[in-house]
């Protein structure tokens, strides 16, 4: 009498099928089937390329999004795109030259590093906020991630800076040319703020 | 699966059924369950007063509440204006609204909750109709039932019970003349009720029957699954099951989760949709000192909000400005859009102004967080302050479209917000709101209701506050404290100081702050001020639904936001507005009282009856930093503004000092022997109960003057009504 709870013991009714008894009253050796060793190998090589590609496919994807969003500053560092025009003789100078004065070119480099020095304090300055933004919920993470993207983008937007004023001036001594665009970003500081009072001054006296 | 050969399919239906009944009950049961609850208790849609009632916070099943007539009256009032004042359409699209948003369509609910129990029905009938389940069950072995005995039987019960039937099927006790198969089955029946016995009594077998079920030892024990096998071991029905699978696995579960992931990351957590959040930080991010901050620029913002890129495709952002100016302009909007678009679009923008403000004070800016404040006010109370310059705080009264022009003679011209408005005698008030004299009935009711419905926050006191410590020690976490009054719209604000001490002098009659010297308020100071009445719903007929009304502090600092915003909706309010006195206070009665008392050259004396049935609030504020290390006075500095009317912005100044050590040690000291003092009257107390009283009083005005002593000294605080949209100009 059977009397297991859940099934009734009818393993006979299967023995007729394809399937081997061998839980309980098989006598048969069990049987082994010759594979190649090609065959993990082949499975092995297939999952790891699939893996890299997808890895490279998704790093590729990630590279296009990131070229393809702008920055968060408004201006999108357009002092680099008008150095690098006027490096490229895409303004035609006054005198209608084909060559590029230097001087211009000089003062177009120092304009994109006083940029590139605004850049940076506002960036670090605005850190807190933006962690604080972030904490809250109220930031999603793309713009946040975007943020994060400017700090690397301002140094090698710095870095190529440093460069382009070696070829330029072919003086190594990029100190000072720090030194030169931070003094233009202070000053450019300065007289925004005087125009901001002037033109409260202007508002109240009306 | 083909070398898994043991396995055994369902072939008699004998488990998945079960299977299938535990998951379909496991779902429909609680769901049944929630749907009957929801009938019964839910928000059923009854009436729309009844919604808003509930909407505003009033439980009417309540009785605990004394206030909630007032409320009550207070509240049908002011919707009864605000109906009246409210344009036919929006007033019919916000009844939709309501109604949509309160009552449930359960239609869909019932289909399926029918379909699933007859399911269940189905499934059941299947295994009562399967002979194979009961033959199963049948050959379980269950000794108490082979002796015919209840679980519970005890040995000697057994034992009789087994008497009994041994004696019937004994073999040697077998009735004559029966048959072979007879005989047997009287032998295995015997052979059962002995081994139930025993499963019963003796040691070894019970034990076996615990462990495995038999009295016998482990029986044999199959895998299967619990399928049919036609479903599995059939080349063409194996396929479609790997295929439901692979659906269901590779399909269904990731489109919902991923579905899911998307839509709660595209909403951050102030519920404002992520691309317009970014929009808006990278704005303000990108705002240049200089430029003009004002509600055009921040309306200007929120049309590029990608809410209404989804809510109305067909329209640009250009469209929703325009949909903004046209409603701050009180110009009728063109043909082109339609006025559910926009009730839409202008209902939406509460969510999206709130979320400017929690950014502009993250970027600890306090001329934009004024701003994101005005442009709120501007959308309520449909004003265009960039159109009506001066005179924008009057268009926010009732049956005011727009103002006439004010002849320089008549003297009216220089009354510019509600609190002249309110001070002037009923003529002149029509006069400047420009009513005509057939509508002065009609006017001065709505005008009425107005002042009755509409609360203005008084701040009667500030203070800065250590919990547990009635000085501030350098290091220690601070709050702060404001007392504040709401009255109506038209009350005399010239007299908090004396409000203050009235109020002050009340609580100590009544001790109304022993309540909060209960542990959980020591533990947490702001409880105090959640406890409080929730706000009554803003009167703004312009706005398309009704506006909740929200206090909100900004700690400033060197014309700098400290932290984000601080949203209040909890201040007492009905019994204020509710009051007997009430009409003592208002500007103008109040005005001539003054002038009659200084007539005769008596100072005004208030008394506490006129406050009796008067409650005052409290609101307590979190400090960003704690109190510096070096002793010395300092000052906090507070925006004070509600988020949906003109006329309520004040800047407040509260100074505290932080004490030095040797300062903490005489104020410590002085309270010792405050603490001394008390404790040896309270000993005199216990022994002669016949002075109980006066003594008590003596302590209690002790400390209040030693309290008041310490005040004046520390947190002496006085606070400056600034409006600031006036200092402006």
């Amino acid at each position: 009498m059977s009397s297991n709870s859940t099934f009734n013991n009818t393993e006979g009714n299967f023995n007729g099928s394809f399937f081997n008894d061998t839980e309980f009253n098989s006598t048969q050796p069990p049987q082994y089937k010759k594979i190649s060793i090609l065959t993990p190998i082949i499975y092995v090589s297939l999952l790891l390329f699939s893996l890299v590609y997808l890895q490279k496919y998704v790093a590729h994807k990630k590279q296009a999004k990131s070229i393809e969003t702008p920055s968060i500053f408004e201006d999108n560092y357009k002092p680099r795109e008008i150095y690098y025009a006027i490096k490229e003789d895409k303004f035609e100078s006054n005198n209608g030259s084909n060559k590029i004065d230097e001087n211009l070119l000089l003062s177009a480099l120092i304009h994109r590093g006083a940029s590139v020095i605004r850049y940076k304090i506002k960036l670090t300055e605005t850190k807190q906020t933006f962690d604080i933004l972030y904490k809250l919920g109220s930031m999603g993470e793309d713009f946040f991630e975007r943020y994060e993207r400017e700090f690397n983008l301002i140094e090698l937007e710095l870095q190529d800076c440093i460069r382009e004023y070696a070829i330029l001036t072919k003086s190594t001594n990029a100190q000072k040319y720090m030194e030169l665009c931070q003094n233009v970003c202070f000053n450019e500081a300065v007289k925004r703020r005087f125009a901001f009072y002037e033109a409260k001054l202007q508002h109240k006296l009306q | 699966m083909g070398n898994s050969s043991s396995y055994q399919y369902d072939e008699n239906s004998e488990t998945f059924p079960f299977f299938l009944l535990t998951i379909l009950l496991i779902v429909t049961v609680p769901w049944t369950l929630k749907i009957v609850y929801e009938l019964l208790f839910g928000n059923k849609f009854t009436s729309l007063n009844d919604t808003r009632l509930k909407l505003a916070g009033i439980d009417e099943t309540s009785t605990e509440d004394k206030n909630t007539e007032k409320k009550i009256k207070t509240l049908e009032q002011l919707y009864d204006l605000q109906d009246d004042l409210k344009s036919q359409e929006f007033k019919k699209l916000e009844k939709d609204f309501i109604f949509k948003q309160n009552s449930k369509n359960f239609t869909k609910q019932f289909v399926i909750i029918t379909i699933l129990w007859a399911l269940i029905a189905l499934v059941y009938n299947n295994i009562n109709n399967n002979s194979k389940i009961f033959e199963n069950m049948a050959s379980q072995f269950d000794p108490y039932e082979i002796l015919g005995i209840s679980f519970s039987s005890s040995e000697k019960e057994i034992k009789s019970a087994y008497r009994k039937l041994s004696v019937k099927f004994h073999p040697d006790k077998l009735p004559a003349g029966l048959s072979d198969a007879e005989k047997l089955s009287f032998e295995e029946n015997f052979i059962r009720i002995s081994k139930a016995y025993q499963a019963l009594t003796d040691e070894l077998v019970k034990e076996n029957y615990l462990k495995y079920g038999h009295p016998d030892g482990p029986q044999q024990v199959s895998q299967g699954i619990a399928l049919p096998k036609f479903l599995i071991d059939n080349g063409y029905s194996s396929l479609l099951m790997i295929l439901a699978y692979m659906f269901v696995f590779m399909g269904v579960i990731p489109y919902v989760v991923s579905k899911w992931w998307s839509k709660s990351s595209q909403f951050n957590k102030q519920n404002v949709h992520v691309k317009s959040s970014s929009f808006i930080i990278g704005k303000v991010f990108n705002l240049k000192k200089g430029s003009v901050i004002d509600h055009e620029m921040i309306l200007e913002w929120i049309s590029n909000a990608e809410e209404y890129k989804t809510m109305c495709p067909e329209l640009d952002s250009e469209d929703i400005y325009r949909v903004f100016m046209n409603h701050i302009n009180r110009t009728p909007e063109e043909d082109s859009i339609s006025e559910e678009l926009r009730f839409k679009i202008i209902a939406k923008t509460h969510n999206l102004i709130k979320f400017v403000l929690v950014v502009a004070s993250c970027f600890n800016h306090l001329e934009l967080s004024i701003a994101a404040i005005n442009t709120m006010k501007c959308l309520a109370q449909a004003i265009n302050t960039n159109l009506e310059k001066v005179k924008y705080e009057l268009l926010q009264l009732p049956c005011v479209e727009s103002l006439p022009e004010m002849k320089e003679s008549n003297g009216l011209n220089g009354i510019k917000n509600l609190e002249q408005f309110f001070m002037l005698e009923d003529n002149q008030k029509l006069a400047v709101a420009g009513i005509k004299k057939e509508d002065k009935d009609s006017f001065q009711r709505k005008l009425n209701l107005y002042t009755h419905t509409v609360p203005k926050l008084q701040v009667l006191q500030s203070k800065v506050k250590v919990q547990g410590q009635d000085y501030v020690s350098p290091g220690a976490v601070l709050h702060l404290e404001l007392k504040v009054l709401m009255t109506g719209i038209n009350w005399a604000s010239s007299q908090k100081k004396q409000f203050n001490q009235l109020f002050a002098a009340k609580e100590n009659l009544n001790k109304e702050l022993e309540q909060y010297e209960a542990i959980e308020h020591l533990l947490d100071p702001h409880k105090k001020m959640a406890e409080q009445e929730l706000l009554l719903p803003l009167v703004a007929p312009h706005f398309p639904v009704t506006k909740d009304v929200e206090y909100i502090v900004l700690m400033v600092n060197n014309g700098k936001v400290l932290q984000t915003p601080i949203f209040v909706n909890n201040l007492n309010w009905s019994d204020n507005l509710n009051s007997s006195k009430y009409d003592k206070f208002d500007k103008n009665k109040f005005k001539h009282l003054i002038e009659e008392q200084q007539k005769l050259q008596k100072p005004l004396q208030l008394t506490i009856d006129d406050i009796a049935d008067m409650k005052s609030s409290y609101l307590t504020i979190p400090c960003p930093t704690p109190a510096p290390e070096k002793p010395g006075n300092y000052v906090f500095k507070l925006y004070l503004d509600n988020m949906g009317m003109f006329g309520n912005d004040e800047f407040i100044n509260v100074p505290y000092r932080v004490l030095s050590e040797d300062e903490i040690e005489k104020v410590e000291t002085i309270i010792k022997e405050k603490k001394k003092l008390a404790g040896v009257f309270e000993e005199d107390i216990d022994e002669s109960s016949d002075s109980e009283f006066e003594d008590e009083e003596e302590i209690e005005s002790d400390k209040d003057e030693s309290g008041d002593e310490n005040e004046d000294e520390n947190t002496d605080s006085d606070y400056s009504d600034i409006n600031t949209d006036t200092d402006e100009e």
